[in-house]
Parts: C-alpha cells; sequence; structure tokens
C-alpha cells in the first residue's frame, strides 16, 4: 500500500519540473544509447566474424588438431620448444574413431603442393589465375551438402566453400566486373589445374609438374576457407603422383562429430589425453572481441555514470527546492525512510524513461546506420542484415544500467533530504 | 488529571549554539492542553512561539525537558514512531498552507493517508472537504485556490485522520481580516465537534477565540 502510494506520489511530482525531468532523462539516454550502440556494433561485429568469417562448426563437431602451445594471440607448434607433438595420422584416426563419445571421425589431409588454377573464361570473359591451396576432406563430410557428390578419376571433384563464395560475390566480382555466383550457377564450373608450381612457392618439394582438369561439385562449409577442396582419396593420389614424400596420413586435422553435445567435455578430456588439442579458435576469437567490446562499452558506462552525476547535481537543485515540501510531508506522517523511498522512486521512474528513451534511439540509429550502409557503401563480404546485434537481455541491460545510474544518483540527495531539519525547513516558509 | 490532558510540556529548554556561545530561544516551558480545549500561545515575532510548536508537533526533538502527547513521551520515541505520532495524533496548519502543488485539493486532503498504511478514503476527503466548504473545489490545485480556500484544504488536510490536537502556526497570518474571520469561524465549528487546538498567533482575534490564552515572550511563557 505505502509503496503505490509513494509510486503515486513520485509519477505525480514528476509533472510538477518536466523541462529539468526531461533534461535529467536524457542524460540517462545518452548514456544508454552510447552503451547499446558499442555493445551492439561490438556483438554485431563478432557475430559476423563467428558466423561468416570464421564460420563455427555445427555445435556437435569439434575439430581435433596437433598440440600447440598458445600463447593468447599466437599458437606456436609444440615441437618447437618441446619436442615432437603426437602427429594425427591413422591411428590416432582410430584411436579417436574408437572413443565411445565419437559417432564419427573425418580427417583432414593438406595438400602440401605448389598449384595455381587457369580459367572461368566462359564466366568471366577472360582467363584467370591464382595460386591455389587445397586440402583432401573426407568424402562422408562433403556427402552431407553434395549428396549426388561423384569421384571421377579424368577430372579433381572441387569443393569450394560457402564463405569464399561469399567473398567473392561481395569483393571480387564487384572490382573485377565479373558477375556474381550461387552454388548453383558455380556447380560444373570447369578449369586447369598446373600442380608442381605456383607464382608463391615456385616448385619446392615436387617431383613433378603436371596439368590436371578440375570440376567444381558443389559447396560445403566444411571446404577450406580460402581455396579450395578435395575428397581425400584425390588428395592422396594428387600427393602420391606429384610430391617428393609423399606423406599421406599427416593429417592437418581431425573434425569428430560427437553422440551427443554433451559428451564434447569427455571427449575434449580425452583428446588432451591422446596428446592432441581441439580448436578453440572461434572460441578465442570470440572471447578476444567480447573483450574488446567490453573495454569499449566503458565509453558508455563512462556517459552513464556522467548522467548519474547530472542526476545527483539535479536532485541536489530540485531538493532543495523542495525542502519545505518535503517538510510538509514528514509532517504528516512520512518517516526519513518515506522520503529516500519517493526521491528514489522518482530517480527510478526518470531512470526507465530515459532507459526507454536511449534504447529507442539506438534502435532508430542503428536502423539509421544499416539503412545508409546498404544505400552508400559498396557490398560488403557476407553482407550481414545489421552491423549491430541488440539482443534482448543486451536492451534490459541497458534499461537495467539507466536504471542503476538514476537511483545511485539520486541517492546521496535522497539520504541528504531525508536528514534535512524538518522545523527549520517549515520555518524557511516564514 | 493526567488523563485529560492531550499534550504536556514539563521544562521544555532549547538553546542555538553560536560559535562558543549558547543562547536559550525556550527556557523552562511548561504546559498542558486538554481535549476539546483551545488554547493561544500568543507572542510577537522571534518569541519562540513556532520553535514551541516544532517541538510540541514532533518535528524538532533538539531540546530538553520533556513532552508527552498522551501517554507517549516524545523523548522516548523513534524518529518512526514520532512520524506515525504526527500522523495518527496531530494535524498541522500552517500560516503559508505548505499544500503540495502538484495536487488537487482531494489529494492534499488525502496525502495523511499516504503515510499511514491505510488505503485512503476518497469519499472521507470529499466530506471534510464539505466540512470546510470546498466540497465544489475538490479536483483543483491550489494555485487556483484563494489564500483563504487553501488554508480551508490545509485544515481539511489536518483533520484527515482524526487528530487528538492540532497545531496552528499563525494560522491567519497571510490571510485578509475578513478570511481570518471565516477561518476563526470554521475553527469554532470544529471546536463544536470536539476538536483540541494549540494556535501559535499574534493577532489578538485568534486570541479572542480561545478558552486561554498562553503569552510567550523571550522564550518564556509569561
Amino acid at each position: 500500500m505505502r509503496l503505490i502510494a509513494t509510486g503515486r506520489l513520485a509519477a505525480q511530482h514528476l509533472t510538477t519540473n518536466p523541462g529539468r525531468n526531461l533534461l535529467s532523462a536524457m542524460g540517462i539516454g545518452v548514456g544508454v544509447c552510447v552503451l547499446l550502440l558499442i555493445a551492439g556494433l561490438g556483438l554485431g561485429a563478432r557475430d559476423i566474424v563467428l558466423k561468416e568469417v570464421m564460420r563455427e562448426l555445427p555445435v556437435d563437431i569439434v575439430e581435433v588438431i596437433p598440440k600447440s602451445v598458445d600463447l593468447g594471440l599466437f599458437q606456436m607448434g609444440e615441437k618447437t620448444l618441446f619436442g615432437e607433438a603426437a602427429r594425427l595420422d591413422d591411428k590416432a584416426l582410430d584411436a579417436l574413431r574408437a572413443l565411445p563419445e565419437v559417432q564419427n571421425a573425418y580427417p583432414k589431409l593438406e595438400v602440401k603442393l605448389p598449384m595455381g588454377a587457369h580459367g572461368g573464361a566462359r564466366f568471366f570473359g577472360r582467363r584467370l589465375y591464382t595460386d591455389l591451396f587445397m586440402t583432401g576432406l573426407d568424402e562422408a563430410l562433403l556427402r552431407e551438402r553434395i549428396p549426388a557428390f561423384r569421384d571421377a578419376p579424368d577430372v579433381l571433384p572441387v569443393v569450394v566453400s560457402d564463405q569464399l563464395l561469399a567473398i567473392y560475390n561481395a569483393s571480387v566480382a564487384p572490382n573485377l566486373g565479373t558477375p556474381k555466383l550461387s552454388p548453383e550457377t558455380l556447380t560444373g564450373f570447369m578449369f586447369e589445374v598446373q600442380i608442381g608450381r605456383s607464382l608463391m612457392l615456385g616448385n619446392r618439394g615436387v617431383k613433378r609438374v603436371g596439368d590436371e582438369r578440375a570440376r567444381v561439385v558443389g559447396t560445403s562449409p566444411f571446404a577450406m576457407r580460402l581455396g579450395v577442396s578435395v575428397p581425400l582419396a584425390t588428395a592422396r593420389r594428387l600427393l602420391n603422383s606429384y610430391a617428393l614424400e609423399p606423406k599421406l596420413d599427416d593429417y592437418q586435422a581431425i573434425l569428430l562429430r560427437a553422440t551427443s553435445v554433451a559428451d564434447l567435455p569427455e571427449i575434449k578430456r580425452k583428446v588432451e589425453a591422446l596428446g592432441f588439442s581441439i580448436d578453440a579458435s572461434a572460441q578465442k576469437t570470440s572471447r578476444l572481441m567480447g573483450t574488446a567490446t567490453l573495454l569499449a562499452s566503458l565509453l558508455g558506462i563512462l556517459v552513464l555514470l556522467l548522467a548519474a552525476l547530472n542526476i545527483a547535481h539535479g536532485f541536489f537543485a530540485s531538493l532543495s527546492e523542495r525542502r519545505r515540501e518535503l517538510a510538509t510531508l514528514r509532517a504528516v506522517g512520512a518517516t526519513r525512510g518515506d522520503v529516500v523511498s519517493l526521491v528514489l522512486t522518482q530517480a527510478f521512474f526518470l531512470g526507465i524513461f530515459g532507459g526507454l528513451g536511449g534504447v529507442i534511439a539506438a534502435l532508430g540509429i542503428t536502423n539509421l546506420i544499416d539503412w545508409a550502409a546498404l544505400r552508400f557503401v559498396a557490398d560488403l563480404p557476407f553482407s550481414p542484415r545489421s552491423f549491430f546485434a541488440l539482443p534482448l537481455w543486451l536492451v534490459f541491460t541497458g534499461l537495467s544500467a539507466a536504471i542503476l545510474a538514476s537511483v545511485v544518483g539520486a541517492l546521496w540527495p535522497a539520504i541528504s533530504a531525508a536528514r534535512a531539519p524538518v522545523a527549520a525547513a517549515l520555518a524557511d516558509g516564514g | 488529571m493526567t488523563s485529560d490532558v492531550i499534550l504536556r510540556a514539563g521544562g521544555v529548554r532549547k538553546e542555538v549554539v553560536d560559535g562558543e556561545r549558547r543562547t536559550a530561544i525556550l527556557d523552562d516551558i511548561h504546559l498542558a492542553v486538554r481535549p476539546g480545549e483551545s488554547v493561544a500561545l500568543v507572542g510577537p515575532s522571534g518569541s519562540g512561539k513556532s520553535t514551541l510548536l516544532h517541538i510540541l508537533g514532533a518535528l524538532d526533538n533538539a531540546y530538553k525537558g520533556s513532552v508527552t502527547i498522551g501517554a507517549q513521551a516524545l523523548e522516548r520515541l523513534s524518529d518512526k514512531q514520532r512520524a506515525r505520532l504526527r500522523n495518527q495524533s496531530i494535524g498541522f496548519v500552517f500560516q503559508s498552507y505548505n499544500l503540495l502543488a502538484h495536487l488537487s485539493a482531494r489529494e492534499n486532503v488525502l496525502l495523511p493517508a499516504q503515510f499511514s498504511g491505510s488505503p485512503p478514503d476518497g469519499e472521507r476527503a470529499l466530506a471534510i472537504l464539505e466540512k470546510v466548504g470546498l466540497a465544489d473545489k475538490a479536483a483543483r490545485k491550489p494555485a487556483l485556490l484563494s489564500g483563504g480556500e487553501r488554508q480551508r484544504v490545509a485544515i481539511a488536510r489536518a483533520l484527515y485522520n482524526h487528530p487528538r490536537i492540532i497545531l496552528c502556526d499563525e494560522p491567519t497570518g497571510n490571510l485578509d481580516g475578513q478570511t481570518g474571520k471565516d477561518i476563526l469561524r470554521l475553527f469554532e465549528n470544529l471546536r463544536a465537534d470536539g476538536a483540541t487546538f494549540l494556535i501559535a498567533t499574534h493577532d489578538d482575534q485568534v486570541a479572542d477565540f480561545s478558552d486561554r490564552v498562553l503569552r510567550i515572550s523571550e522564550g518564556r511563557l509569561r
């Protein structure tokens, strides 16, 4: 009952000095808006990097890599410091497949050969060349997205990464004036691959140079991001044919599909016991970007702190003017606690109004920026729908921060007002 | 006899400190107010009557001596208990009305209910406003009321919680002669209903209306 009465009194009082209250609420609103914009931009960028650029694996798949020493941003192969690291070979593959929590294991073999791709006259109107990087992937993994996959000994069946296609469409095609491609139009595209020589690597480590025909058979999220992937058998054939010292089971990584997501911690433990690591670069990037976002969000928090100071200043001035009013409330039965509650409730309302204003402003600005980017900025890779991510929890955090800043700002003035001598305040009026 | 007394003050003394110097602004005050009585506390400006009224009304607890309202000794009450006493047992009427500008007349009358813990009784507020002759102006804000009307609203507010005593500090001080008389007539009507008044004033009209006059000068009752 008393709470409702206090709320009603506080709300009624907000209408007495709308100009000052609006200014105080605006200070809070600006802080919340800045906080949401910075945090939203950070989260949005992280989403783009993780979902589009780094493309996280499905939740039930982890990537096992040779053990490395983590030095924060950099990783170092363990053999450089602590001797030879455990190799990801067929023996390791069998051991990993044997884990009861693992449904399947898919090896990834790097085709360590210099090579370059020529072709594209039909698509692009001229022949193009690029150095080429290639991995061999387990066919079972490739078939998940390309059911009609067929290996052909005379033509290299090539799978292209979804992300590579997105980058090409967003950045390469507009700059070269070439047409944009969909997975369907790309499938069936033929080109020549010269194996054993490339612009960057020359012809190191090869026993011969030769030409192969290649055909794109589809796209896959598992394919090499900045290169192409071929079935494991094809990769081994190429290594056998061209490499001086072919290592056919020296895998770059092994993808493990867990029987259940709940088994992942146990898989991680067993993988580490076998002397390998789980690739956590996505999580690390996520953590790094999260930290950067948090640090940048400090700017918003700083603005909120300034707003809290402004609230404190405003309340000191306002409560000084309201000394007699508060003394009258004391005279009719308000306790010191009632006065503090009344002032803090007013601050709470200011915080809510300011916070909501800040949220609305932030939503407006993010939409405006997204609209402007779409209209005035050239195509970006991955063409995000929005540069910002404003999940509900962030909006609630912003609102809570607004209320907190407002209430904390008003706390000291409220306590001072409650402690003010009543008789003196009443006597001031004559 | 004690049970007949609503308000009693014994040996009340209040000092103000200015550096090393202590000055008594009230000294050795003894008084008693009985139910239904109207007592005028008359004295010139600066004589200490408002200060005494604040002490008797549990608004100022920096004094020596004793004050009891009913059976409650103010010196022994916590801030919360004093607030409850003010809410339940004391009505205040001030010279400058002290109405909340953003509330209507009816809402101002209901103000004590906000701190009493019981739901506001709008019917009662209207009934009291009718008693003071303002039922038709219940929805008006103080700015739209005359001085006399504002003081009537303040009196209605003082009456809301059935106080044992109404403490008035220069209730006619801001009013012209006729309006002041109207207010005193209202006090007479309320007295007929059993209200008890202690009125601090320098207005002889108010003193004439009272059963008893206590004269205060330089902080002492004469």
